[in-house]
C-alpha cells in the first residue's frame, strides 16, 4: 500500500509566494542594514579607518612597525578621534596587500566600496601606495601617506589625492652630504652604490646633485639588482676607484651591513661610509657591533629630535611609552605611521558636522594645515601635497658601545662628528 | 681579473659545501629538493643560535647546528617524502616546495625574521697577500673546511659500508633490497647526511655574511644551479660545478651587476642544451 506520508509533498502556489516575499525581505534588509549602519558610522559615533600594509613579504618587519603605530595612536587617543567636535570611537580595518600592487589596488577598493570606510590611510612603498591611489582618486577621495617617499607620487597623485608626510627621498641624503662636505680637509672623491630601482635612483641623484653643488667627484656608481646577495664584487669595484673619501650606500640595512662587512673583509677603508636611509634599524647596530665606529645615517625621525604633542612632552617621552607598550624603540617608520591618523584629527576636528568627510572639504582643509609640534615635526603640506621639509638629518655611531648623535644639521647636532672615521 | 677569481674561489667552496647534499639526495632517492635551501638556513641560524643565546663556542655550535639540520632532515623524509617519492616528479616537488615554507615560516616564529649574523673573533691575521689579492683569513678557513669535508664525504660515500649501501640504493633499488638493504633507512641516512653538509654550509656562511629564513630560496637556486653545471648525482661534479659557480657568478657580479642573475642562468640553460649531464655527471638524469 503507497505510503502518502512517506511522500515528500510539494509545497502549494501559496506556500512558494510567500517563502519568496519573506525570503526576498530578508535578502533586501540584509542588503539595506550594513548600508543604513555604514552610513550611520560617520554620522553615528564611529571613524572607520581603512589601511593595507604588506604584512608579509620584504616589508613584513617595517609593516609590524607602522600597525604597532597605528594601533598606539589609537591607545593614546583612548580609541577616539574629535571629528567635527565630536568624540568618535575609532574603528580600524586593515589588510595585508603582501606589498603587491595589484592586491593593494584591490584591498582599496574593497575598503572603500564594501568596507565603507571614512579614511584611508596609506600603505607602505612606492608601487603599492601608486596603486593604492590610483584606487582612491577614481573614488575622488583623498588620503594621506607617508610610506613611499619617490617624487613618483607627487607627479601622479599628489595635491588632489594624496597627501605625503614624509619628505622627498632625494633629499635623504642631504645632513649626511652637508655635514661630510663642511669637514677638513674636504672629501674629493665619492663612491656611490645605487640599487636597480627607481626610488633608489632618486636617493642617488640626490646624492650627485649634492655632490655636485658641493664639488665632489662621484668617482665611481655601482648599481646593484634588487636581489643582490653577495655585496664582495662591489667592495672590490669600490677598491678599485682608488682611495675614497666617502661611500654612500643609497640600499637598505642589510644591504648596508653587507658592504661593511665586504668592505672590511678586503680592506676597503673610505673615511666616511654613509650607510644609508635605514642605517638606524636596530639590526644593522646588532650585526656590525664595533664595525658601527664612525658610520654616518640618514634618519628622517629620531627620539633626540626635539619634537612634541599634545600628548607627549617630547619624542622621547613618545619613545619610551611606545616600548613600554611593543617591547621595541619606535623606528621613523612608527613615528610617521603614527602622524598619519593624527594629521586626519587635526584636520577634522572642526569640520562640517552634516558632512565631515567630504573629500573636497577635507582635501582643503589638508592643504591649509599648519601644525607646528608634532611628534613627526612640523606637518604642512606644499601644492603638491608634499610635507615641506628640505632635508634628513645625519646622525654618526660614536663611543664604546657604538651611540647614534645627530651630526647634522647645525641647528639640531648634538655633537661635532668624526671624520675621517676610524678604519674598520 | 685575478681578485674576481680568487673571491669567486673562495665563495665556490661554500657553495659547493651547500650542493653536496642536494645532489646526494637527487642521485640517490631521486627527488628535487626544494627544501634544500631552507636546510642551509636552518643550520646557520641554529648555528648563531647556539652560540648568541648559550654561548657555546663556534667549532661546537657549528656541529650542533650541521647534526641539528641533519635530524631534521631525516624527520623530513621520515614522514613526508618517504611516503611521496615514488609518486609523479612534480607531486615531490610541490611537497618539497611545502616543506620549504613550513620550516621557514617556522624558523621565523622561532627566531623572527631579522637577519643574523655571527661575529668571531679568530685572532688571526686579518689577510694575506696572495699576488696582488688580498685574501681574508676567515675566507681562507671557510674554503679549506668545505674542502677538507667534501673529503669526508667522498671518503664516506667510497669507504664505508653506508656508503656502499648508498651507492647501491643509488644504482639498483631492486638489487639493493635484494641485498638486504633497507631502503627506508638508507634514505633516511641520505636525508640525514645531505641536512648536515647543508647545515655546515649554513653554519659557515652565517660568520660571513647576514642569514634571514627569507634567504632560503636563493639557496636552492643556487644549488641547483651548481649541480646542473657541475653534474647531477655526482658529488665531484658538486665540488666542481661549487668553484665554477662561485667565479661564474662573482664576474658576473663584478663587470655585469644589473644583468648577473641573467648571465648565470644564461650559462644554465647552455649547460641544459649541450651538455645536460654537466661537467662531471655520467648522463642526463633521469628519474628511475
Amino acid at each position: 500500500m503507497l505510503d502518502r506520508a512517506a511522500i515528500p509533498r510539494r509545497p502549494s502556489r501559496r506556500a512558494v509566494l510567500k517563502g519568496g516575499v519573506l525570503g526576498a525581505g530578508a535578502l533586501a534588509v540584509g542588503v539595506a542594514l550594513p548600508r543604513i549602519a555604514g552610513a550611520a558610522g560617520g554620522a553615528d559615533g564611529v571613524v572607520h579607518i581603512g589601511a593595507s600594509l604588506p604584512l608579509t613579504g620584504p616589508y613584513e618587519k617595517v609593516s609590524r612597525i607602522c600597525k604597532d603605530a597605528f594601533d598606539f595612536w589609537t591607545r593614546t587617543y583612548d580609541g577616539k578621534m574629535v571629528v567635527a567636535g565630536r568624540e568618535r570611537a575609532v574603528k580600524w580595518t586593515i589588510y595585508d596587500d603582501e606589498n603587491n600592487a595589484s592586491r593593494a589596488a584591490q584591498l582599496t577598493e574593497k575598503l572603500i566600496s564594501d568596507d565603507k570606510v571614512d579614511l584611508v590611510v596609506g600603505t607602505y612603498g612606492t608601487d603599492t601606495v601608486l596603486a593604492q591611489g590610483a584606487i582612491v582618486r577614481k573614488h575622488g577621495r583623498v588620503f594621506v601617506q607617508a610610506g613611499a617617499s619617490s617624487i613618483r607620487v607627487d607627479e601622479e597623485l599628489g595635491g588632489h589625492t594624496a597627501f605625503t608626510a614624509n619628505g622627498r627621498v632625494g633629499t635623504y641624503c642631504a645632513g649626511a652630504m652637508d655635514f661630510l662636505a663642511s669637514r677638513t680637509p674636504k672629501p674629493k672623491k665619492l663612491g656611490l652604490v645605487i640599487m636597480d630601482d627607481p626610488v633608489y635612483h632618486e636617493i642617488g641623484q640626490g646624492v650627485k646633485d649634492k655632490c655636485k653643488q658641493h664639488g665632489i667627484d662621484v668617482v665611481t656608481e655601482v648599481v646593484l639588482p634588487m636581489n643582490v646577495q653577495d655585496l664582495r664584487p662591489t667592495a672590490l669595484k669600490l677598491r678599485g676607484a682608488g682611495q675614497l673619501d666617502i661611500v654612500y650606500n643609497t640600499g637598505w640595512d642589510v644591504i648596508c651591513i653587507k658592504l661593511a662587512e665586504e668592505m672590511s673583509a678586503i680592506g676597503v677603508n673610505p673615511k666616511a661610509f654613509v650607510g644609508g636611509h635605514l642605517t638606524t634599524s636596530p639590526v644593522v647596530k646588532e650585526t656590525l657591533g664595533s664595525k658601527m665606529q664612525g658610520i654616518i645615517g640618514s634618519t628622517v625621525w629620531l627620539p633626540q629630535f626635539k619634537y612634541r604633542d599634545d600628548k607627549y612632552a617630547s619624542a622621547q617621552e613618545f619613545a619610551e611609552k611606545f616600548k613600554a607598550t611593543y617591547g621595541y624603540l619606535p623606528t621613523y617608520q612608527a613615528a610617521f605611521s603614527y602622524i598619519l591618523p593624527y594629521i586626519y584629527q587635526q584636520a577634522l576636528r572642526e569640520a562640517d558636522p552634516q558632512d565631515p568627510f567630504n573629500p573636497k572639504t577635507l582635501r582643503d582643509r589638508l592643504s591649509r594645515l599648519d601644525l607646528k609640534d608634532t611628534i613627526w615635526g612640523p606637518v604642512s603640506f606644499d601644492e603638491r601635497g608634499r610635507i615641506r621639509r628640505d632635508a634628513a638629518p645625519a646622525v654618526q655611531w660614536t663611543g664604546d658601545p657604538a651611540a647614534a648623535v645627530i651630526v647634522a644639521p647645525a641647528d639640531m647636532a648634538e655633537s661635532a662628528g668624526v671624520y675621517p672615521k676610524p678604519a674598520w | 681579473m685575478e681578485d674576481v677569481l680568487v673571491y669567486g674561489l673562495l665563495r665556490g667552496g661554500i657553495y659547493a659545501l651547500a650542493a653536496f647534499g642536494f645532489s646526494l639526495v637527487l642521485g640517490v632517492i631521486g627527488i628535487v629538493n626544494f627544501a634544500h635551501g631552507a636546510l642551509v638556513v636552518f643550520g646557520g641560524l641554529l648555528t648563531q643560535y647556539l652560540a648568541v643565546k648559550f654561548g657555546v663556542p663556534y667549532a661546537a655550535a657549528m656541529i650542533g647546528g650541521a647534526l641539528g639540520t641533519g635530524l631534521l632532515g631525516a624527520v623530513i623524509q621520515r614522514l613526508f617524502v618517504a611516503r611521496t617519492f615514488t609518486l609523479e616528479p612534480l607531486m615531490v616537488l610541490v611537497q618539497t616546495f611545502g616543506i620549504a615554507t613550513v620550516v621557514t615560516e617556522l624558523g621565523t616564529l622561532g627566531w623572527g625574521s631579522e637577519e643574523r649574523m655571527l661575529r668571531l673573533k679568530t685572532g688571526l691575521p686579518p689577510g694575506f697577500m696572495l699576488g696582488d689579492t688580498f685574501v681574508p683569513s676567515f675566507d681562507l678557513v671557510v674554503f679549506a673546511v668545505s674542502l677538507v669535508s667534501a673529503a669526508v664525504l667522498f671518503v664516506v660515500l667510497g669507504r664505508t659500508e653506508f656508503g656502499r649501501a648508498i651507492r647501491a640504493c643509488r644504482d639498483n633499488r631492486e638489487s639493493a633490497q635484494l641485498s638486504g638493504i633497507n631502503l627506508g633507512r638508507t634514505f633516511e641516512k641520505t636525508m640525514f647526511l645531505s641536512g648536515t653538509w647543508a647545515g655546515l654550509a649554513g653554519a659557515m656562511f652565517v660568520t660571513l655574511s647576514p642569514v634571514a629564513p627569507y634567504m632560503h630560496f636563493s639557496w636552492t637556486v643556487d644549488s641547483f644551479l651548481v649541480i646542473t653545471i657541475g653534474g647531477l648525482g655526482s658529488m665531484l661534479g658538486a665540488l666542481v660545478g661549487g668553484l665554477v659557480f662561485g667565479v661564474l657568478s662573482f664576474g658576473a657580479s663584478f663587470y655585469a651587476p644589473t644583468i648577473a642573475p641573467a648571465i648565470t642562468f644564461g650559462v644554465l640553460l647552455v649547460f641544459l642544451v649541450f651538455r645536460p649531464q654537466g661537467l662531471l655527471g655520467a648522463g642526463p638524469a633521469i628519474r628511475k
